[in-house]
This record gives structure tokens, sequence and C-alpha cells, in this order.
């Protein structure tokens, strides 16, 4: 339940950036917390996206693939919301297109305790995609834990390379 | 999904006959730790009617073993003037003048094609106050033994002399199971390799491009679970030790890892993550019935078995970090064991059922390999490096291997129960991770 309040908190944030960035989504009046901290009026703002995004920046977006996490961290940035947001709209136009939804860790603790840690930010990315209505049957997720490194390092700048979700279509 | 079983029993099949490719062999690196320990000396065996090239040297292999398990301290082979190959041979006052309590003297003899082997553990010390000859503490004679089976036979000794000097079973005999990674042109090969305890004669038991994890062997020996990753869908599978048949047991949607043995055999606790939050299972191995362990948010995973078989130890992240909880089977009643720190994972229990071992993660941040006496909850921290991981317990509880980092690359190390000796067991060639230690060998 609290991955799933920070992915919709990551939404409305990134909706409130693509306001700020002037790219003229008008943003939901009613978005925000309430006072319980839930998130309400995700459904209102989260229809902007789309409307206004030039070609040239849709695919700009659509050739990010990979999204990078911080130390124990499951937060899906701004910005990468928005490139998975275009990854959404592409799979939703094209209904027999299949993603693989990988996540990976740095290479410290015990190896399935970090699969399961990859899990969880694969999730994180793969939620995203369902909530701006992909079916379930479009995404596939796998945790690589600590086994599939990207980079070969055994320092922070290799580490925060590792720490990632790599969207990947298995059918175009 | 029977023809993708088969299909995986046949590819570990060829795996099997292509079995002297590229093994990343290991071998042996006493790192630390063996001042102390009970002083013995092994006298090289004495050989009649074959030359001293032709056959491995038992005394060395012997020696070697006994050092490993960190509770003796061997003499130095150029130490020894006196060369004895039978216990009316001996001379006690010079190996009393040595320090050594106790003397391993033997021969070995060619007959055709084998050999027969004689050997004596021969108590020195009681020797000195009592005068008339003893009896030796052991004496073994043993036939029609091939140069194949040398190393065999030497562990099997070593085995014999650890159990009446020490009073614990020894596990010279039993082997390790880990994974392999080597680079190739074709890209990164897994490999899932069987060998002897001190990394000698290993042999591939399954190949992979993909990722392998978690090898667990099943308390009869036989049989070894691991995950697998064929067509990037992790899945655990079971293969037959010897002959190399692979199947695959799950293949759920989310994670399917983690297996680990119940003591009958007839059980696995593994890990899926298909409803939800990755959660601990248990499946029947023979009817495949699925039933789930244990409930709620958060990460359950790393089940092992109590030695008795009625909980399980596991790691969850319920508390908000990584923990170690034990589930009672029957009542499904859980409780928090481990308290220090902010990351404890990997957990097992000593057959005692005294002592928790497990992956602990110090004040600086380095994860170390530590051991809590369960009735105080006293830490003990047993080796100290940034990246170890994969603590696993060898049958008789007293050394853990683990994996480790040197210089970048993926090596085994052992450490006794005491924290007294430290190994190494590399490998020649790539990176070798997650041991499994078997159970005794019948």
């Amino acid at each position: 339940m609290r991955t799933k309040v920070k992915v919709l908190g990551s939404v409305v944030l990134s909706l409130l950036l693509l306001g700020l960035v002037g790219c003229g989504a008008k943003k939901g009046s009613s978005s925000g917390y309430d006072a319980d901290g839930d998130v309400v009026g995700v459904n209102d703002t989260v229809r902007f996206y789309g409307s206004d995004i030039s070609p040239a920046d849709e695919k700009g977006l659509l050739a990010k693939r990979t999204y990078y996490f911080g130390y124990d961290g499951f937060d899906v940035s701004d910005e990468d919301t928005l490139s998975i947001y275009a990854h959404a709209k592409r799979l939703l136009n094209g209904k027999r297109a299949h993603v693989r939804v990988e996540g990976h860790t740095d290479e410290r603790g015990s190896r399935e305790y970090n699969v399961a840690l990859g899990e969880r930010r694969a999730n994180a990315v793969a939620n995203i995609l369902m909530l701006k209505g992909v079916p379930q049957d479009q995404i596939s997720v796998v945790s690589y834990g600590k086994e599939k490194p990207a980079v070969a390092g055994h320092n922070e700048s290799s580490w925060s390379q590792n720490r990632r979700v790599v969207i990947i279509y298995e059918v175009e | 999904m029977r023809i993708k079983m088969s299909m995986f029993g046949f590819m570990g099949f060829l795996v099997w006959c292509v079995a002297s490719i590229a093994n990343a062999s290991l071998y042996v690196e006493i790192t630390g730790g063996v001042a102390a320990g009970l002083p013995i000396a092994l006298v090289p065996f004495g050989i009649e009617g074959s030359d001293s090239g032709s056959v491995e040297d038992l005394s060395k292999i012997i020696k070697s073993d006994l050092e490993n398990s960190g509770q003796f301290k061997a003499l130095n082979f150029q130490a020894i003037k006196e060369f004895p190959t039978h216990q009316n041979e001996v001379h006690y006052a010079y190996w009393q003048g040595l320090g050594i309590e106790d003397l391993v003297v033997g021969r070995v003899k060619k007959t055709g094609s084998t050999f027969s082997v004689n050997f004596a553990l021969l108590d020195v010390i009681r020797q000195k106050s009592e005068g008339a000859a003893r009896s030796p503490l052991l004496a073994m004679h043993f036939d029609n033994v091939r140069p194949q089976d040398f190393r065999a036979l030497a562990h099997h000794m070593s085995d014999c002399i650890f159990e009446k000097l020490i009073g614990v079973k020894g596990i010279f005999s039993t082997r390790i199971a880990y994974v392999s990674v080597t680079e190739g042109s074709k890209g990164t090969t897994h490999t899932l390799e069987v060998a002897d305890s001190d990394g000698f004669n290993p042999k591939p038991l399954y190949r992979s491009a993909y990722p392998l994890m978690s090898p667990a062997w099943s308390p009869d020996g036989k049989r070894i679970a691991f995950v697998s990753f064929e067509k990037n869908r992790a899945g655990v599978n079971i293969a037959e030790v010897i002959s190399g048949h692979v199947e695959r047991l799950t293949q759920f949607p989310g994670i399917n890892g983690a297996p680990t043995w119940s003591p009958d055999n007839q059980t696995l606790a593994l890990v899926l993550s298909k409803d939800g939050s990755p959660k601990i299972y248990t499946i029947d191995v023979g009817s495949k019935r699925l039933s789930r362990l244990t409930e709620g948010a958060g990460i359950d995973t790393e089940p092992s078995f109590a030695p008795d078989g009625r909980s399980i130890v596991f790691t969850s992240s319920r508390g908000g970090k990584p923990q170690i909880y034990r589930v009672a089977l029957d009542s499904r009643k859980v409780e928090r064991l481990s308290f220090k720190g902010d990351y404890n994972a990997k957990p097992s229990l000593t057959p005692d059922n005294k002592k928790l071992v497990m992956l602990h993660r110090d004040e600086g941040g380095l994860f170390s390999i530590a051991v809590q006496t369960l009735n105080t909850g006293e830490l003990k921290i047993l080796t100290r490096s940034s990246l170890s991981d994969s603590p696993n317990l060898a049958p008789n509880g007293m050394m853990v291997l683990y994996g480790s980092s040197v210089g970048g690359q993926g090596v085994l190390g052992a450490v006794s129960l005491d924290g007294r000796v430290k190994i190494r067991l590399p490998s020649r060639e790539g990176n070798v991770q997650e041991p499994a230690w078997s159970p005794f060998v019948k």
C-alpha cells in the first residue's frame, strides 16, 4: 500500500512539473494530498499527458528505457514517470506489444533479499504503466537482484548505475 | 509444460556429458588462524611396489584437510626427520620431543592394478606416562583401492581421525555446490557445479546463459534445488546429482526463489510473489501441492528449516529493515530472532538448534558473516569484508562457507564457527559464488 501511495505521489509531482515546464498542461486543481495523506484527483490530471507533448519530445521519452534508484530506494523520479507514461501510451496504442520490466540492485547484501528489492523497483515502474491503463498481460516483471550488474565496479558510481529498472520490448 | 521440463532435463544431461569443458576449479588457500589447534604429525606414507609419483600423497591430503578444519596444527613435512610407516617403527620419544600429541603413519602397497592401504592413528602423549606400547587409537586397512579413489580415501581417513580426536563427525568427504560465472565470446555463462569439499574434482551439473541462484542440497544428498531464469522467467528447478537430470518445479509470475529442503526430503520451502509481496510457501515435491506460510505486506524470503523440521527461520522486512524471524509450521506463529543492527539476512540454524548463522551489516556498513547465540542474543562477527554474502553451514555445524570478493573476483570463503580459522577457495577462472554444503555422505 505504501508503495502505491508513493507511486501516485510521484505521478502528481510529475504533473506539477509538466505544468511548470510550460508544456501547456493544465494542472488538475483538485490534485494533491487530503488530510489522511491519500492522493486525490489523480484521474483528472493524468489525462493531460499525451495531448500536448510534441512528437519529438515523445521520441525522447520513449528512447529512455532505464530508470535509476537511490540506495534502498523505490521512488520513481518525476522525469522518469513522464518517460514511463510515453511507454504506457505506446503499449495502449499497440495492443500486441509486450514489455518485460526488469528490476536490479547493487551488489551489496543478501542475494535473494536483493531479488525482492529489485522486484519492488520493477513493480513501481509496472504499476505506473498499469495506472495508465496498460493491461497486466502486456507486462511481465522479473527481478534479477544483483545477478546482472550493468557496470562491474565496486564503488558508489558503479552501484548507482546498477540500481535500475529496465523496460525491454519483448514484442515491439 | 511437460515438454519444457524434459528439454531442461536433456540440457542438463548434455552439460553432464561435456563435464571437462571450462571448469572453474577451486584451490584452497589458508588465510588465517591455524596457530592454535591440536598438534599432530602426519608421516609421509611408505610406498611399496610403485614409485612415489604414481599415486596421490595421502598424508598431504589428510594434513590439508585437518588444517582446513581449524582444529589441528600439523607439523611441517620438512621438520620430520624420522619416517615410520607402521606403529612398531615409532620412537615415541622423538615425537614427544617435538610436542606432538597424535601421530599418523601408513603404508601403500601396489598389488596388481590396485593398492592396499594401511594406516594408524597413534596417541603420543599417553604413551609417555604408561611406558608399554599402547594399541593405536585407530588402525584401518583398505584393499582394492584404485588410483582414482585415493583422494576420497584420504578424506575418509581424515573424517575418521577428526571424529576420533575431536568427537564430532568430520566433513571432509562431503561435497559443495556453487555457481561459477565465466565470461566468454558468447557472453556470460552461469554453471552450477559440484566439487569435493576442498574444491577438487569440480563437475558441472547445469549451465545457462541466464543467472543461476540459490543451490540447496536435499538432506539425502541426491538432489539440488536451484533457481534459473530461462527466457527471463524465474523458476525453481530440481537437479538429480548423479544423472544430471533437471526438472522445473515452479514457474509462477514474479519471484520463484530461495528453495530449501525439509529434513525429510519431502517438502521444499520457497519464495513466491505471485500473490503480491514475496512470501514463504511450502510445496510438496511429489504432489506439487502448495501452501502459503507467511502473510502480510513486506518482504519475506530466504527460508531455512530448523533441524527438527518444525519451524522455519527467514528474512523479513516486516519491521522496516531486514531481520531474522522464525515461523512455527503448525501454529504459524511468528517471532523475531535478531535485534542487533539494521540488516540481518540469510539465516540458518546450527544442527544443535542453539545458534543462528546470518549475513549481518555492521555499523561501518560492511557485510559480515555473523553468528548469534539464541538464548543469550550475543552476536559474534566471524568475517569482516564489504561484500560477503550467502553464508552456508557445514553439516557438522563447525564451518561456514560464504561468498566473498577479492580484488573484484568472486571467491568462496570458509570460516570456523569459533572464528579461529579462515580459508579461501578462489577460482582459477571466473567468479564463484553461492556455496552450498552437502549433507554427510553415507
